[in-house]
């Protein structure tokens, strides 16, 4: 028989030893050796009164007042010495609860005992303080956790104890959450009572049922598309054939950009310490702009790819300006967009030097503006499961921990394959998106009847944004407007176009805080169309 | 640990899902009907590292323990995943029939996409989607899908102009470009019919499909011909063709036509696409 380890993480007056003492009364823990060991005391004590409620266990208390690591010896010693059934491990918040954990996935410890149950105690009327300040510890407690325990429920406002929920639940979907009812002493023993926050879970629920049942209804229809044969049903065939035609090559062209990117992304996240990088990077903002925005030089990626960089170089302290720079000019200035740009526009290199320069001067405005509106060290990225997923410790800022060269290429890996994964399922939904407009909703020009110049540029920043075309393409595309729409619309296709479509829209809104997305947006279009509307070719 | 990782199994499935149909249209070629061959490179790239990523999941999965399953995420990936599927083998059926019958099929609904995309003043009207044309550019190179083809004039022999699908996209900018030049002189060209409702009844235009980026970029690109012929061919009915240049005048602008002298029916086109650069 394994020993079972319940591991129990919270900080000091969190109520962990409350939670042990009423665990220490259920049924289940009837007849056994019960090893607590505490890392850390606060003013409860470990109550010691299975006799009186006839648990008939052996509890055996060791407080670690020598302050001990935590580790495999130490486990190993307790279970030779006392042989127990469970041991609960109480473990000071400070701690880093994936070390913990990763100590009982050492072979000759996995032998021997396996983790019953991770529990992570929050005191709630804490937790925005903590949460603000040390919110990367926290993270990971509550990312490790299987169970949450919300203590100090009755303290909080109803909203305030639902935001609290949706911060936990960002973190992580799946750990039941169960809040601390109430506390009655019984002939000098207390008892508490916790019960399951349940709301969630029908939520949760009927988000899988929404999921599949999407899928069943794919599924069946292209059942019967692919059995019928038959002409009535040709139609949709075609319609559907040249939807997936498109949806499948953006996808197929993409996931190679968004890979790069990833890759990008995990490189500087792993070799690249905060303080290197802040002293890379020119204290003056408008100089970190401009070396962003030539930075998409040395980046041939589309607009997809550099997402997840962007995401990259914030956790990385880089100002919020450089890195909307970055995102927005790098399309623009593509190597590849360039190119195409000048055999679509063959002859008119003007166009051509006007498109970089206009993305570059509206990529640095929009930048400085969003980065001056914001407070500083606002958080802008959305808390992300998988900034505390990696157990690898690079994540945290805590830089050169492993100097083992393969570890260090297993982690790039890793991290790259999350990140694709996390970018990803926004990309496949934006293109769905941006795919049903491009097979149904055409660029056909007769339908657009220009009345004067600024209702012309906006008709052409919608149609690009609805139509998503790739940053390395839409200038042959673009072409084609010339006649019918002034230099200054096309303009707002070709400028516009690669900052701000569907497709990277709803990435954004994957990466980002919602109010920072709607306010960048806002600065863009705002940006560009002062910017394009005064332009003029000369 | 208490049961198998779903999470990373997900990952992992997904993972070797997509680097496998990578691996599959490489083999079969079938990535030039979607891509630019300039995008090769970074789709091997793509197989190759997230067949190692999955490699490294499995080792990961070793020792991660952890987790009800997130599903939401990872349903997104798989959405495309059954269409691939489903379509793949819904054109596997069909290519026993004819080997090209996937083409015909995308140019038609393209086709009809770029009909309406059509532009309606363009100076050289002839290549229809949108400014495909191009004036001569002197050192400008083509590549034919392999990036190997580096040519700056005609292929001409005895007097005719040939064009195929190896310097198609060059020679209609060549001739396009340069009407007085190349009036009068022989022209031999295979393309497909296409039909435009701003076109004259005895007039078409043989086309071939151009990409830039992507099969959602995919235009036709093609120059007009006129038949005395009454019973030309439907749309994308690959033919051979041989003619004279003539200079005309659509819809206000100069621009080169070919009279078609001999047509023939291509029984066994070069279907492939044709690429700007």
């Amino acid at each position: 028989m394994k020993v079972k380890i319940e591991i129990v993480i919270g900080f000091l007056d969190s109520g962990k030893t409350s939670f042990i003492n009423s665990m220490l009364q259920s049924e289940e823990l009837k007849n056994e050796i019960i090893v607590v060991f505490q890392d850390e005391f606060g003013e409860k004590e470990i109550e010691k009164v299975a006799a009186a409620l006839g648990q008939n266990n052996e509890i055996i208390v060791i407080k670690n007042e020598e302050d001990k690591q935590i580790n495999s010896t130490l486990i190993k010693d307790i279970i030779k010495e006392y042989a127990p059934d469970r041991i609960f491990i109480e473990v000071n918040g400070m701690k880093d609860s994936s070390d913990i954990i990763e100590i009982f996935n050492e072979k000759t410890i996995k032998n021997i005992s396996k983790i019953e149950e991770i529990v992570n105690i929050i005191d709630v009327e804490k937790f925005p303080i903590y949460f603000k300040n040390i919110s990367f510890i926290i993270s990971k407690h509550i990312f490790n956790s299987e169970t949450i325990i919300l203590n100090n429920v009755n303290k909080l406002s109803k909203k305030e104890f639902v935001e609290i929920q949706k911060q936990i639940k960002n973190i992580n979907e799946t750990a039941d959450i169960i809040k601390h009812v109430s506390s009655i002493k019984l002939n000098g023993v207390s008892r508490d009572e916790y019960i399951e926050v349940s709301t969630n879970h029908k939520f949760f629920i009927f988000k899988v049922f929404v999921y599949l049942s999407l899928i069943i209804l794919a599924f069946t229809y292209l059942i019967t598309l692919s059995l019928s044969d038959t002409s009535i049903y040709a139609g949709g065939l075609d319609k559907f054939g040249k939807f997936y035609y498109i949806f499948i090559s953006i996808l197929i062209q993409g996931f190679p950009f968004i890979l790069i990117g990833s890759f990008v992304s995990a490189i500087i996240q792993i070799y690249i310490s905060k303080e290197r990088f802040i002293r890379l990077f020119p204290r003056n903002s408008f100089l970190s702009c401009i070396i962003a925005a030539f930075a998409g030089l040395l980046f041939p990626i589309c607009d997809c790819g550099t997402i997840p960089v962007v995401k990259g170089l914030i956790r990385k302290n880089v100002p919020i300006a450089a890195g909307i720079t970055f995102m927005l000019a790098a399309p623009i200035v593509n190597p590849i967009a360039i190119i195409s740009t000048i055999y679509a526009f063959q002859g008119m290199k003007s166009i051509v030097i006007y498109r970089v320069i206009a993305g570059i001067i509206i990529s640095i405005s929009v930048g400085l503006i969003v980065q001056f509106s914001s407070r500083k060290d606002e958080e802008i990225l959305l808390i992300n499961e998988n900034t505390s997923d990696c157990e690898c410790g690079f994540c945290s800022g805590e830089y050169g921990i492993y100097n083992n060269t393969y570890q260090k290429i297993k982690a790039i890996f890793i991290h790259a394959g999350d990140e694709f994964f996390n970018v990803g399922k926004f990309m496949i939904i934006g293109t769905f998106l941006s795919s049903i407009f491009q097979s149904t909703v055409y660029a056909d020009k007769s339908s657009y009847i220009t009345y004067n110049n600024w209702r012309g540029l906006i008709e052409m920043i919608g149609l690009s944004f609805l139509l998503s075309v790739c940053s390395t393409s839409d200038a042959f595309i673009a072409k084609g407007f010339l006649k019918q729409f002034s230099i200054n619309s096309v303009m707002g296709f070709l400028v516009v176009g690669p900052m701000l479509d569907i497709k990277n829209t709803i990435m954004l809104f994957g990466t980002f805080k919602k109010k920072f997305v709607l306010k960048l947006i806002v600065t863009i279009l705002i940006v560009s169309f002062i910017y394009l509307i005064n332009f003029t070719l000369t | 640990m208490k049961k198998l990782n779903a999470d990373i199994m997900l990952k992992i499935v997904i993972l070797f899902a997509i680097s496998g149909f990578y691996f599959k249209i490489i083999i079969s070629n079938e990535i030039l009907l979607y891509v630019h061959p300039r995008i090769l490179p970074f789709i091997i790239f793509a197989m190759i590292f997230m067949f190692i990523i999955a490699l490294f999941l499995v080792t990961e999965s070793l020792y991660k323990r952890k987790k009800k399953v997130r599903f939401k995420s990872y349903v997104i990936f798989i959405i495309p995943l059954i269409m691939i599927f489903f379509m793949e083998s819904a054109t596997a059926k069909s290519e026993i029939k004819s080997n090209d019958i996937n083409i015909p099929t995308s140019s038609n609904t393209i086709s009809n996409n770029s009909n309406n995309r059509s532009a309606t003043g363009d100076q050289e009207k002839s290549i229809i989607n949108n400014g495909a044309e191009f004036e001569l550019y002197s050192g400008k190179t083509e590549s034919d899908g392999g990036g190997t083809v580096d040519k700056k004039e005609l292929d001409i022999k005895d007097n005719v102009i040939n064009v195929n699908s190896k310097n198609f996209v060059f020679s209609l900018d060549e001739i396009l470009g340069n009407p007085d030049k190349y009036e009068g002189k022989e022209i031999e060209i295979t393309g497909f019919v296409y039909k435009d409702k701003n076109l004259k009844e005895s007039e078409f235009i043989i086309g071939r499909f151009m990409m830039v980026c992507c099969a959602a970029d995919l235009q036709i690109a093609g120059i007009r011909c006129e038949s005395n012929n009454k019973e030309l061919y439907n749309n994308d009915t690959w033919i051979k063709l041989k003619g004279k240049i003539k200079k005309d005048v659509f819809e206000g602008a100069v621009e080169p036509i070919i009279m078609v002298e001999q047509v023939e029916k291509d029984s066994n086109p070069d279907t492939s696409y044709v690429y700007p650069f």
